[in-house]
């Protein structure tokens, strides 16, 4: 095989975990190759750079040209960032009103946020929408790859996340940081088969705080597919009795179940 | 319509246009960026930015967002507007860092390929340094200088677009055509850079 079609085959994921550790190791130990390596990603950075410089520039005429068509004026001159305004009576009552908006706006979302009677997928999707949005970047260190992994997370891209979690499952089964985390952007992309595989496989491990059964039940809630539901009530159940983490939410749940 | 003359679509439907790979694709990117450009007078009022600047945000914006959906790292979760507001908020706020910290590079790309991220931390260190060596003008120079179809196969999948949507929209026959044809583009682009 071709250094160029090894390297094609890398990145596309396509190498088994036995070639993954040997392309790694070449590259530090054959300089030519390593080069190869890094040409190749500074051609795909490149070319991003250039395609998304190509489209500013498309953009860049079509807003001259819908300014052009709004007016004549150059934008800019419409009126000066810093020009203090006077705030006119008016003015004054339309913000009371936004104010009065605000407050019963407030009123309604505490008052819908409370209310009871949540299925338990819309629980589970609260909870997931809410708590696992963004996950902490600097607890516990970790390898660098951990960490761009949760940044981009954190960034809202589950895909390129998941695959730096998978990568580091592959070379090290030990790993349990990287199976919760892979489980996670799994759950984010909605390929819940696959967010199951990895909370199971973090089941196994002996750690001090696993929630390895409370995501397995968040995920078969969400899934809500035929028997999840009675699944995920289990799986709730073994949370609280063996004083897991996410009792106090499994407990919520389960009451808020009954009703 | 709205007042930049489109016709007003609804999210969903500017997400669907937008995540088919066709030739209308340049007009549905076309369609988002009118439908929220008035964010560039937001940028300039909220946060003092000049109107380059605030453009510079706005555009920036698309671009992560256009790439977001495309991958289906968009969820929907919070409406079109929410949701690019949140991201064109936050380009605003790094404009003014990176004006306050003055790091301008002028050739330097905004960030490596997120593929780097895919290679093992010992590993990755030495291509990084690598990396770091490149001469970005001089890669930049040589890529233009490809013949078209060469350089537009190169720029998709810059974008991350897979070899199939590439196949589609460049008219080559399959995927397999796509991926030997842009190996041998690399390969032409190489002895390019390195003539020099």
């Amino acid at each position: 095989m071709e250094n160029s079609e090894l390297i094609e085959y890398y990145f596309t994921s396509s190498l088994d975990p036995g070639q993954v550790l040997a392309f790694e190791k070449r590259i530090a130990s054959d300089p030519a190759f390593a080069e190869e390596v890094a040409f190749y990603l500074s051609v795909h950075t490149m070319a991003r750079e250039v395609s998304q410089s190509e489209k500013k520039q498309q953009f860049r005429e079509l807003y001259q040209k819908s300014q052009a068509a709004v007016t004549t004026t150059p934008l800019i001159s419409i009126r000066p960032v810093s020009t203090p305004s006077r705030t006119t009576p008016v003015r004054k009552l339309v913000y009371y009103m936004a104010a009065a908006a605000v407050v019963a706006g407030i009123s309604f979302g505490i008052y819908t946020y409370v209310q009871p009677g949540l299925s338990p997928q819309q629980m589970a999707v609260k909870y997931e929408q809410e708590q696992l949005k963004t996950l902490s970047v600097t607890m516990g260190g970790g390898t660098d790859s951990l960490q761009k992994g949760l940044d981009l997370y954190n960034k809202n891209e589950a895909g390129q996340a998941l695959a730096i979690f998978e990568r580091l499952c592959q070379r090290d089964s030990s790993d349990s940081r990287a199976r919760l985390n892979a489980g996670l952007a799994a759950l984010r992309l909605k390929d819940y088969n696959k967010a199951l595989i990895y909370f199971r496989q973090l089941e196994t491990y002996t750690l001090l705080s696993n929630p390895a059964l409370l995501n397995q039940a968040i995920t078969l809630m969400i899934r809500n597919q035929p028997g999840d539901a009675d699944s995920a009530k289990q799986l709730l159940q073994r949370v609280v009795q063996k004083d897991q983490e996410g009792k106090e939410d499994a407990k919520q749940w389960l009451h808020d179940w009954k009703k | 319509m709205d007042s930049t003359g489109s016709f007003h679509y609804t999210d969903q439907e500017i997400i669907e246009q937008l995540r088919q790979s066709g030739s209308d694709q340049r007009k549905s990117e076309e369609q988002l960026f009118n439908r929220f450009a008035y964010f560039i007078r937001e940028g300039m009022t909220k946060h003092a930015l000049s109107e380059d600047e605030s453009f510079d945000a706005y555009s920036d914006t698309i671009l992560a967002a256009l790439q977001n959906i495309k991958g289906a790292q968009f969820e929907a979760r919070a409406s079109l507007k929410t949701y690019l507001y949140q991201i064109f908020h936050n380009k605003c706020v790094d404009l003014l860092r990176k004006r306050t910290t003055n790091k301008n590079s002028v050739h330097r790309p905004d960030s490596i390929s997120e593929r780097l991220l895919l290679i093992s931390d010992t590993a990755r260190s030495v291509v990084q340094k690598l990396i770091d060596q490149a001469d970005w003008k001089l890669l930049r120079e040589k890529l233009n200088q490809l013949e078209e179809k060469c350089r537009q196969l190169l720029l998709h999948w810059g974008d991350n677009y897979s070899d199939r949507e590439i196949a589609s929209l460049l008219q080559y026959k399959t995927a397999d055509v796509v991926k030997t044809s842009r190996l041998r583009c690399m390969e032409r682009l190489r002895k390019l850079y390195k003539v020099e």
